[in-house]
């Protein structure tokens, strides 16, 4: 009970704050279009790719360079949010 | 009313409440050669539920036609449990019926028949007790009296009641109908109903067998005292342990969440998320659907597809170039000159990959940690 009336309020205050941001969502046609077109791209790329690579490699390496760079940008968002705090005096 | 209910159903779960289940119910439908069997047109379906019903309280068979099923003639019939007659004696049934929603053009027939059963349970004859058209969608009340057939008794053939609503249905009628039979109904053996000062008489001669009785009950007294004494210890620990149970679920209710809490959040969040982010929400669903087809994607041989060219012009697609497949299998495929070559080719790029991507989570974690514990500004 608690922790569910924590978790609620934590939930309140960030949807409450968060609410006014409204960005709106790409037409549905426009998503359909990007993800046909990506299917395109990986479908007819992927072989040519395998030409000058092996595919097997760079299937594992793509997603994992993908991560690093969003869990960097990441780190990049906290960092600044942090440095804005006087009592935190962390500076880069 | 003198509710006595059926004996059968009495019987039949130790209470003397009639329930649903007490009540075999089926519905059936006139074939061609006028014989009733049970309905097998998915048009029509019921519910048999206990409700009140114009201020009644009773028993409703709820039907709904579907579709069309025009010209069908149906009947809800809702057989009794076994009764125990006795040859000669005259019954007495009161109870009340009724139905609904159904339209001043249409004829339902209500009939009450005593049916006799073999040991097989076959049907072997039936004595109609009443029959009446139902004219109005009020629950009527009814009120008779019947003896049973002596021979079929005394032949030892078991009866039940059954209760028969029996209408043709037309298409304009499509929706519901109630059936319903009272849940308080009479049931009395006229015969067996003696006066009261029968009843006195029959007190009286129950008076030696209850007073034989007396030591027994008394014996019995200090017998549940005695287990009642020893269960007295049991009850009070039983107590406290479920005293302690009770406070110790209290406390973990208190901090753990109830189940599918977490769940229920998480959903809420990504719909807020999707309400409010749009754009921003997507992006990373596209890229992640991207990231999974590029996993799944399995290049068989070495080639290279020039995808089709074409646009759509005042609602006409209009082609240029049709899909072409360059296949370079002929040239470093198994077998061929270039193989060795290739293969080799393939290990030294594989390499070179793995030293870059090396190479690139160490600058990475540079830019993070440091060299020496501490960030680079790049």
């Amino acid at each position: 009970m608690i922790i569910e009336a924590l978790f609620n309020a934590i939930f309140k205050i960030f949807t409450t704050f968060l609410g006014v941001i409204n960005i709106p969502d790409l037409p549905a046609d426009m998503k359909l279009q990007i993800t046909s077109f990506v299917d395109t791209l990986i479908t007819s790329a992927a072989p040519m790719i395998d030409l000058v690579m092996s595919y097997n490699v760079v299937k594992v390496l793509v997603p994992i360079v993908i991560i690093i760079e969003l869990a960097v940008e990441v780190y990049k968002l906290v960092m600044w949010i942090i440095t804005k705090i006087p009592m935190a005096n962390i500076q880069r | 009313m003198c509710s006595f209910a059926f004996p059968s159903y009495a019987a039949s779960d130790g209470t003397e409440d009639i329930i649903a289940s007490d009540i075999d119910l089926t519905v059936q439908e006139f074939d061609e050669n006028s014989q009733w069997h049970d309905i097998k047109n998915n048009a029509f379906s019921g519910i048999w539920n206990r409700d009140t019903f114009s201020r009644f309280k009773g028993f409703h068979y709820v039907s709904v036609m579907h579709s069309s099923i025009e010209g069908i003639k149906v009947q809800v019939v809702m057989l009794t449990e076994e009764l125990d007659l006795t040859s000669d004696h005259e019954y007495r049934l009161t109870f009340d019926y009724g139905i609904s929603n159904v339209s001043a053009s249409t004829s339902v027939f209500f009939l009450v028949d005593l049916v006799y059963y073999n040991s097989n349970g076959e049907e072997i004859d039936s004595l109609n007790l009443y029959s009446s058209l139902i004219e109005n969608t009020n629950v009527q009340s009814l009120d008779f009296s019947f003896k049973p057939n002596t021979s079929n008794i005394s032949s030892g053939y078991a009866c039940k009641l059954r209760f028969s609503f029996q209408r043709q249905y037309h298409t304009t009628e499509l929706g519901y109908t109630h059936y319903f039979i009272s849940e308080e109904i009479g049931f009395v053996d006229k015969d067996d109903d003696s006066g009261w000062f029968q009843k006195i008489i029959n007190a009286i001669k129950e008076i030696p067998d209850k007073v034989a009785n007396l030591g027994d009950r008394i014996s019995n007294f200090f017998s549940d005292l005695k287990n009642g004494i020893t269960d007295l210890g049991d009850k009070i620990g039983g107590f406290f342990i479920e005293l302690k149970d009770n406070i110790v679920e209290g406390l973990k209710g208190l901090f753990v969440p109830s189940e599918g809490f977490f769940e229920e959040k998480k959903v809420e969040l990504e719909l807020f998320l999707e309400d409010h982010f749009g754009i921003l929400w997507t992006a990373p669903n596209i890229i992640i659907s991207t990231i999974e087809q590029l996993i799944t994607m399995s290049p068989e041989e070495p080639s290279i597809t020039m995808p089709a060219i074409q646009f759509t012009w005042e609602n006409e697609l209009i082609t240029l170039t049709e899909p072409m497949t360059v296949n370079f299998n002929d040239y470093i495929g198994d077998g061929s000159p270039l193989e060795v070559f290739y293969n080799f080719y393939r290990a030294f790029v594989t390499i070179i990959l793995i030293f870059l991507f090396i190479n690139y989570c160490l600058k990475k974690y540079h830019y993070i940690f440091g060299k020496d514990g501490e960030a680079v500004e790049h």
